[in-house]
């Protein structure tokens, strides 16, 4: 007979699965004692740092073998079509990816280890991973402007980098996207600084009477006239990486590697979901943005990898990163949601990972959002209309409003909620006119006149169609 | 009691919870036995400088942050139930400092 397990009045819990399986010895070389686990197995530490290697140089290097079928004699050459950029944020994610390229692709690095001895890597492991690309380059982002009263960390950063041989320091500034020069080098042709008025259904786009002062001014009123701490974070983060994007171009580069690891990863992931990005949801995992692959050769080493590398590697983040990341909102809630579940359960977050990699979105679509230059689902404006009630006047879909374009029909369902969602508590929304940012311009002017070509060719095949049915003017006289 | 020397050191960023300095050698007195659960007490109480938060979840250690006992995984260690010996070393690690 089966006991009651309530009986007693004690709570019953699951058991709890040992940290590790087996043994304590090395589960790979299976003689030395383990010093690491990493999801319930047990790796000594030189077999741990040969894994952290092996895992990144997976993630990467198929993207960068040709293809096979054009030429055999490049089988298994490693070859890139342009330079690479590493997006470094001094955070714990790029501060290993920084050390796990120049220590695999550069060429003075290739051929020895930290303790200067050579490398056992068969003899062409070194002549092939080098000269891949032909420049690397380091992008940093300084994000201070953003988050006022925390220091600037150019300086410190570009130490970080003068430490690899052969690296080149990229400074970028997170106001950057607001400003007229910057766009300009980027070889953008709108230079008038556009601006949205959020408290207009519809969003109407106009362009300011005054100037939105400096780029740091344009910046901060963005960030004021958010309407939620998520969407501040969200819209930081989209920011972030098309300047990134941006930069690659500009500097040549075929690859552009971010440090997300499985952890940051699975938030991503899961907070996009959670914000409408859905849709978005394979650019989240890889994407290739005009001829720029954006990779995340660390996304299958989890945060706990990440930092027991790090460690025995003597490397440092940034200072300052812990106490000035101020991010709030759904981003931070799932953040600290996959933290713990990684702390009890870590085999479940590389499921997360895995189970959002088999999601597929529901139909195609040829339409880029303008604000974050991702693939847009066609019709949301209209589906939104009919779910729910987000205005007072009943807005027709894809209809600008009178006088003015709307911004509404441009953008994906993510960064439409996030411009438009008011929070319970009011909200931050301060200032209703918000600066955009640059590329958003051009990108409205391109969409415009696309549709009016659109137009004007429906207007031909439609008198082709009647053609015969017409009075031609010089019979009638 | 037990009075242990121990050699602390914190890393990925948490350094700027204590003072901003990366290691700290430590002598203590600890009610026996003394495990590592007491030690993050005592480190909570008499080190951290700021922000709790970032180091506790209640009376444990935050997730997310790993802990090293003389180079090896506090997992292979017992983690809180760990006793603690005289000359440990015991690396706290932050890995919540973004990507």
């Amino acid at each position: 007979m089966c006991d009651n397990p309530s009986a007693d009045g004690a709570e019953t819990l699951m058991p709890r699965r040992l940290k590790f399986d087996r043994s304590k010895i090395c589960t790979k070389c299976k003689e030395l004692p383990g010093n690491v686990v990493i999801r319930h197995a047990v790796y000594c530490k030189k077999c741990f740092l040969q894994l952290v290697t092996i895992k990144f140089r997976r993630g990467l290097e198929s993207t960068l073998l040709p293809d096979p079928s054009s030429d055999p004699s490049l089988r298994n050459v490693l070859k890139a079509s342009g330079n690479l950029l590493i997006g470094l944020s001094g955070g714990l994610g790029s501060t290993v990816l920084l050390d796990l390229v120049h220590r695999s692709y550069n060429s003075t690095s290739s051929s020895s280890g930290q303790d200067g001895k050579p490398r056992n890597r068969g003899k062409q492991a070194p002549q092939r991973r080098k000269d891949v690309w032909n420049k690397v380059m380091v992008g940093y982002v300084e994000m201070c402007a953003a988050y006022p009263g925390t220091k600037d960390r150019t300086d410190e950063a570009r130490g970080m980098v003068e430490k690899c041989a052969e690296i080149e320091f990229v400074p970028l500034r997170i106001e950057n996207v607001f400003d007229g020069e910057w766009w300009k080098r980027m070889g953008g042709k709108g230079l008038q600084q556009l601006s949205v008025d959020l408290n207009v259904d519809g969003l109407k786009v106009k362009i300011p009477a005054e100037t939105c002062g400096t780029p740091r001014d344009a910046l901060q009123s963005f960030i004021a006239s958010l309407p939620t701490p998520t969407a501040v974070a969200s819209l930081l983060r989209t920011l972030t990486r098309l300047l990134l994007l941006y930069a690659a171009r500009s500097t040549g580069s075929s690859h552009l590697l971010l440090g997300t690891s499985l952890t940051s990863f699975s938030v991503s992931l899961i907070s996009s979901i959670a914000q409408g990005g859905g849709f978005n949801v394979r650019e989240e995992q890889e994407e290739t943005w005009k001829d720029v692959r954006l990779i995340r050769p660390l996304r299958e080493l989890g945060g706990k990898e990440c930092a027991t590398y790090m460690w025995w590697n003597e490397l440092s983040v940034l200072p300052g990163g812990i106490t000035t990341t101020k991010e709030q909102g759904i981003g931070k809630l799932t953040r600290d949601f996959i933290v713990g579940l990684e702390k009890n359960f870590p085999s479940t977050v590389s499921t997360v990972a895995r189970t959002c990699g088999k999601l597929v979105p529901k139909g195609d679509t040829d339409m880029a959002c303008v604000v974050c230059e991702r693939p847009a689902q066609a019709g949301v404006q209209e589906w939104k209309t009919r779910i729910s009630i987000w205005s007072r006047t009943a807005l027709a879909p894809d209809e600008p409003v009178k006088g003015a374009k709307s911004l509404a029909p441009y953008l994906c369902y993510g960064c439409h909620t996030s411009l438009t969602s008011r929070s319970s508590r009011g909200g931050s929304g301060l200032v209703p006119s918000m600066a955009l940012p640059r590329w958003t311009g051009e990108n409205l002017t391109q969409l415009g006149r696309a549709k009016d070509e659109v137009r004007e060719g429906n207007r031909l095949a439609m008198k082709r169609e009647i053609e015969e049915f017409l009075i031609d003017d010089t019979e009638e006289k | 009691m037990a009075t242990l020397a121990l050699s602390l050191h914190f890393g990925g960023g948490m350094e700027l919870l204590f003072d901003n300095r990366r290691d700290h050698e430590i002598t203590i007195t600890l009610p026996a036995p003394a495990d590592v659960r007491l030690l993050i007490d005592w480190i909570a109480t008499n080190l951290l400088q700021e922000r709790k938060e970032l180091f506790l979840e209640g009376p444990s250690l935050r997730p997310g942050i790993l802990v090293l006992i003389n180079d090896t995984d506090w997992e292979l260690e017992g983690e809180e139930d760990y006793q603690l010996k005289d000359g440990d070393d015991i690396v706290f690690i932050s890995t919540l400092h973004g990507g």
